[in-house]
């Protein structure tokens, strides 16, 4: 095009001045991160507290299996209701540091946010079963489904009684209450293990005969447990 | 885009904190005057969906209050907001941001251009527990308009801001307000007066004034006082 008729094109047909421009840049919404994003987002906000305690459990597990050590496996039932415990903390995190209000007024509201931390402990929880389980089994000559139930029943026993105290009038007025009931289920592990053999035993003959049901029983109750403690986190006042 | 806001009840036992309030904003600078316990942060947390009215409805557009597409275009500043011990002001800014469903590298561009907006860049990676009072309401407006909301709902923004930072702040709500729903609440007539284009004045639970406030109608801070004192 000759340039000439260029400048004349232009002088005929001016360009507007732009109208409401930044109403419209602003109508312009960049693009949204969906939930499977968000979950991940939400990984590094998980507490310091629930990798130590999954750490240590983790390092008990190898170790005590590498070495031998006789009560590794009576110990990592001992410890796991303490993850339960720090794990159902972070369910209060926005409550305690006064995150709520902001929390639920954001595009994935509090119930996402609870949802999601949630998923990321339970993953973890099923990663640390999957690598401790069948070291452990191995080590002692175990059976790696049994050596499994062993340590998951008391994680959900903490994790389905915490939520419930949590939700509770006097679970709300005690910070700390998961790590109460994680301490009460660790000390009847303990008080199990070192003066009943009988029902160590006989706890032991109803995890190889009834266990399957037992866990998927207890993974049943944790689940509804955590369904109501996400819905209750953003019930107004 | 319109606010709605139609025969917005809320009632505690006995008491009626917010009673049948209807009102429609639409974009710019909103002030909502009132003394304390007259029911504002009552009718801002019915208006950000954190509250459940007890009768009345409230709609952007006609998306009703409790949607995620509501929230989407919402920014917050409530009177008194925590944060995680653990986060710096630039964490901050950028975990809410996440929530608010931006994409990590738009989360990161619009924190940095924030924090330099509210002049925080410097100190970004200081611990928000280690901040003031007025650095701290700085990060809480940082938050809450990451989003570059629609609607923007401020609850008493300038408590603990010195002078010097109640004149930038209200000269940013200005320029906010020119294409946002801006309800700003406070009880001190110098925040809004000369940015507010509508005012709504509310008393015991009710909306005592809605309009624009024109100088032909007398000194805004007298007729305040005559009605609040």
């Amino acid at each position: 095009m000759k340039n000439e008729w260029k400048g004349l094109l232009d002088e005929a047909f001016y360009a507007p001045e732009p109208e409401r421009k930044r109403a419209f840049l602003k109508g312009l919404r960049p693009r949204e991160i969906g939930m499977a994003e968000m979950l991940l987002t939400q990984v590094r906000y998980i507490g310091l507290s629930v990798w130590i305690v999954a750490g240590l459990i983790l390092v008990l597990a190898i170790l005590g299996s590498a070495m031998h050590a006789d009560r590794t496996e009576e110990w990592i039932p001992v410890i796991i209701p303490f993850l339960a415990g720090v794990s159902v903390l972070e369910t209060r995190k926005s409550g305690r540091c006064r995150m709520t209000e902001l929390e639920m007024v954001t595009r994935f509201s509090l119930r996402s946010v609870l949802f999601a931390r949630m998923t990321i402990l339970g993953i973890l929880c099923l990663l640390l079963l999957c690598v401790s389980a069948p070291i452990v089994a191995a080590a002692f000559g175990g059976r790696t489904v049994i050596t499994a139930m062993h340590i998951l029943i008391p994680y959900l026993v903490t994790t389905s009684i915490s939520l419930a105290v949590e939700r509770s009038a006097w679970g709300r007025k005690l910070e700390y209450a998961s790590l109460a009931v994680a301490a009460l289920i660790s000390v009847l592990m303990i008080w199990m293990q070192s003066y009943d053999p009988a029902m160590v035993q006989r706890y032991a003959d109803i995890i190889e005969n009834w266990g399957l049901l037992i866990v998927l029983f207890l993974t049943a109750v944790t689940v509804w447990e955590q369904v109501r403690t996400i819905h209750f986190a953003e019930v107004p006042a | 885009m319109k606010l709605t806001v139609d025969r917005l009840s809320k009632q505690y036992k006995n008491k009626i904190a917010v009673d049948r309030v209807s009102f429609t904003l639409s974009e710019g600078v909103t002030g909502l005057l009132g003394a304390n316990g007259a029911g504002k942060t009552t009718l801002m947390r019915m208006m950000t969906g954190i509250l459940d009215p007890t009768g009345g409805e409230i709609s952007a557009d006609g998306v009703p209050v409790h949607t995620e597409q509501y929230r989407a275009i919402l920014g917050y500043l409530p009177q008194d907001f925590g944060y995680y011990p653990e986060f710096t002001a630039r964490e901050f800014v950028r975990y809410i941001a996440a929530l608010k469903g931006l994409d990590k590298k738009h989360a990161k561009r619009k924190t940095e251009e924030l924090l330099e907006l509210v002049g925080l860049s410097d100190v970004a990676d200081k611990k928000i527990k280690t901040f003031s009072g007025g650095m701290k309401q700085r990060v809480g407006i940082a938050q809450a308009i990451v989003n570059d909301p629609r609607i923007l709902i401020l609850d008493e923004p300038t408590a603990g801001l010195d002078p010097k930072e109640r004149v930038r702040f209200r000269n940013l709500i200005a320029e906010i307000g020119k294409d946002t729903i801006v309800l700003f609440s406070t009880h001190i007539v110098s925040d809004i007066d000369s940015i507010a284009k509508s005012l709504l004045m509310m008393r015991d639970g009710q909306i005592i004034y809605d309009g624009a406030w024109s100088k032909e109608q007398g000194d805004l801070e007298q007729f305040y006082m005559e009605e609040f004192a």
